[in-house]
């Protein structure tokens, strides 16, 4: 468990009902009959969304709705609290796609002062070109294999439609060439389209909630989360299979090749830039 | 955000266990609480007060039974805001103000929840018949200082009458012990000032020297136990279902009915652990070396509390509801049911070793009878070594001459036991009896006992100072200070001759 450094949320419906989210689930009618209690670990799942968050128990479902909360730092701490708590007790736990760590991931843990600390803001273009980038890494194998895939069946594909002689073999090798290279580029464009529609929630959602964060770096882990609700006491511990690639604005760390943590390279001053690309090399091969 | 004024509210609630006075905390500064941190160890948590560690002790999270290890100790009135705020408090309480009037002010430094307060019994040990102030010079397991424990039922409360010290042992001032003798009282009992930590254990927050008192007089020694109600009280219903009925602590049980919605709210929002803001000062403070003084409370003291009662009898003696002479003949035939029903436990280790700390709680002599029967037979030969230990802890003639028959006997049956028989027997002569009576004696007189009245304090007092009381309210809060020199006399004499001639006027 951790973000100990939060205290238990309390949020109120219209009709007085109380949602506590603390180291138990409650619920508190205002009527003064008895609460419901329940563990953490008695709870089925939790789904998060980016400003609601729904809580099924046996055939109950509790939904704790925008309106509830009293302001962002009150849901960002409820969020932080459950998904750690039901996370600890193997619930599981399912997030929308965000810019920083699932925040089950953290482990309770003191972060040494030498780490390297950074605080701000992401700019939404430099993410959408290390989008870019993210996705070209990701894909190049694929888009070689589809391109090579693409040239070899024009050739076939000429073969049988005109065949192959001393006369034409150069152009239609050169055709079949195009052709892998048009497939190709119609494979990145539909992949571009797939990831922008796939990534475009986490944009419009920074985009609207403008959240600043603080990144905490050391050779143990790392920590980025908002910073209402950050606290040196929380960390991410580097996974055995952490991979990390540097794009021109960008620390990118990934997990099961996914991205965990994006570190906007303009936080950093010159000595901290040298001490995450040293901890970063440190604890993990680069992409 | 603003700062919302802390609140703290007093009720009476009447359970099933009588009447309960708890205390409400909302919007608290968080001076005073525990907190979790980082550690080779796992799992180390700790007491704080402001950023000093008071008690650094092991969680063992993981095992409900798992006794905890207390590692480090410290002050806790070091912030000049809690020793204010303590003193006052326990200043208060000697002069016999209401729980209700006096603890809200400490009240307010401690975490957001629900707090019972209580007048509880306590025996001045570390729950080995050691004395609390000098048994915890290095790392020491707490016997039965788990959330629950195992012979007493998971639905049942119990006391905790073990104390942990938070001033360190060179704070022993001998002259202290018979000013506390006189001064410490609320009524005619000797008392100090608690927070309950964990399973029997609570920390003494004021009062160390009345214990001392307590423990030379041979007095009952008292504390104002405040505990934190924050566990959920669960309990089957009739159909095997698990209902949730209030909620609990080690001592209390509190149904929901008894609190409002609001006040629920507030404990059920209560995390367990709270991560203050001076933690990178407490953690500092926790990693830096110590310096170890060697001063340390005088020998008589651990003689002294040889008589109180250990954890394991007090957990038996709250945990077997009866234990009736078939119970017992049926133990000593090596049964653990009487009438197909467990007497104690499954296990005949556990039911022996429990029933030996029963009667010794209850007993002596029937303690004695009970194991020396159990002595004689040759089947029970498994608990000796334990009962053997409980008898060794007794100066009795009985024992004695069973240990001088063990040793001359040489029956290979008793050979578990003989180092126990000799090195209780070689004890035996060499014990010397200390008086109480002539270790009070020898302990420096403490100054005459002026004639204390209530303190009256003249802050938050500027309307009355407006409506013209000014003076009486100077004149009584000059009395009531203690000052017994010319100065303050005069002024006194001087103020009240002014207040009355005023009122003649």
């Amino acid at each position: 468990m951790s973000f100990y450094n939060l205290s238990g949320q309390i949020m109120q419906d219209d009709d007085g009902t109380s949602y506590i989210i603390s180291d138990v689930f409650s619920v508190v009618p205002a009527d003064g009959e008895n609460p419901f209690v329940c563990n953490w670990g008695d709870i089925d799942s939790i789904r998060i969304g980016d400003s609601i968050i729904t809580i099924n128990v046996d055939d109950r479902v509790f939904t704790i709705k925008p309106e509830f909360f009293e302001d962002r730092k009150q849901f960002l701490s409820a969020k932080a609290i459950a998904s750690s708590c039901a996370s600890k007790q193997g619930v599981p736990v399912h997030n929308a796609v965000e810019l920083l760590p699932e925040k089950s991931l953290y482990v309770d843990y003191d972060i040494p002062d030498f780490a390297v600390f950074a605080k701000g803001e992401y700019n939404t273009k430099e993410i959408k070109s290390s989008l870019l980038l993210l996705l070209i890494g990701k894909t190049a194998r694929i888009l070689w294999t589809v391109g090579i895939l693409g040239g070899v069946a024009a050739l076939i594909f000429f073969h049988l439609l005109i065949g192959f002689d001393e006369l034409n073999w150069w152009y239609l090798s050169i055709g079949s060439f195009f052709c892998g290279v048009g497939v190709v580029a119609v494979t990145y464009l539909f992949m571009l389209i797939a990831s922008r529609i796939k990534y475009a929630g986490i944009l419009k959602q920074y985009q609207k909630y403008d959240d600043t964060v603080t990144f905490a770096i050391c050779d143990d882990g790392f920590s980025a989360c908002e910073s209402v609700i950050y606290s040196p006491c929380n960390i991410i511990k580097w996974g055995n299979r952490d991979t990390y690639m540097e794009t021109g604005s960008m620390f990118i760390v990934l997990r099961r090749n996914k991205p965990v943590l994006w570190v906007p390279k303009v936080l950093l001053n010159d000595h901290q830039y040298k001490r995450v690309q040293e901890i970063f090399a440190l604890n993990m091969s680069e992409k | 955000m603003a700062n919302r004024q802390t609140e703290v509210t007093a009720k009476h609630i009447n359970t099933d266990d009588g009447d309960i006075l708890i205390f409400t905390v909302k919007n608290s500064s968080n001076r005073i609480g525990t907190c979790r941190f980082s550690s080779a160890k796992d799992d180390m948590y700790c007491l704080y007060a402001y950023d000093d560690p008071v008690v650094v002790y092991s969680g063992n999270s993981g095992n409900k039974y798992a006794d905890r290890v207390v590692c480090e100790l410290g002050p806790m009135t070091q912030t000049s805001i809690i020793n204010s705020a303590v003193k006052e408090v326990y200043d208060q309480l000697c002069s016999g103000a209401a729980f209700e009037y006096c603890l809200p002010s400490l009240l307010r430094m401690m975490p957001d929840g629900l707090y019972a307060v209580s007048w509880q019994k306590c025996y001045p040990t570390t729950g080995e018949n050691m004395f609390f102030w000098s048994g915890y010079g290095v790392s020491k397991q707490l016997k039965c200082s788990s959330r629950y424990i195992k012979l007493i039922d998971e639905n049942k409360t119990f006391s905790a009458p073990f104390l942990i010290p938070t001033a360190r042992p060179v704070m022993f001032e001998t002259s202290g012990v018979m000013e506390a003798s006189q001064n410490c009282r609320r009524g005619d009992e000797l008392f100090g000032l608690s927070l309950h930590l964990t399973g029997f254990y609570s920390v003494l927050i004021k009062g160390h020297h009345a214990a001392c008192a307590a423990v030379v007089n041979d007095e009952p020694f008292y504390t104002v136990q405040i505990q934190q109600v924050r566990d959920i009280w669960r309990e089957e219903n009739e159909e095997g279902e698990m209902q949730t009925l209030g909620l609990c602590s080690e001592s209390f049980k509190i149904p929901f009915s008894a609190l409002d919605p609001t006040e629920i709210s507030t404990v059920l929002a209560t995390r367990n652990c709270r991560i203050p803001d001076t933690y990178p000062a407490l953690r500092k403070k926790i990693n830096s070396p110590k310096s170890v003084k060697s001063k340390g409370i005088p020998s008589q003291y651990n003689v002294f509390c040889e008589g109180y009662p250990d954890a394991d009898m007090i957990a038996s003696a709250q945990g077997i509801d009866e234990l009736t002479p078939p119970m017992l003949e049926a133990l000593l035939m090596g049964q653990t049911t009487l009438d197909e029903k467990i007497i104690i436990s499954e296990n005949y280790y556990s039911s022996v070793t429990a029933a030996c700390n029963y009667l010794r709680y209850h007993n002596t002599n029937d303690f004695l009878t009970f194991s020396l029967n159990i002595m004689k037979n040759p089947e029970l030969s498994a608990t000796y070594s334990y009962v053997a230990t409980c008898m060794a802890k007794l100066h009795d003639k009985r024992v004695k001459d069973f240990f001088t028959e063990v040793i001359a006997s040489n029956d290979p049956g008793y050979s578990s036991i003989l180092s126990i028989a000799k090195s209780y027997l070689q004890s035996y002569e060499q014990r010397q009896e200390i008086s109480r009576e002539d270790y009070a004696k020898s302990l420096p007189k403490a100054p005459e006992k002026f004639d204390r009245r209530n303190f009256v304090s003249l802050s938050g007092v500027s309307e009355q100072i407006k409506s013209g009381q000014g003076a009486e309210l100077l004149a009584m809060h000059i009395g009531s200070t203690g000052k017994t020199g010319e100065g303050a006399e005069l002024i006194a004499k001087h103020i009240s001759s002014m207040v009355s001639e005023d009122t003649k006027k």
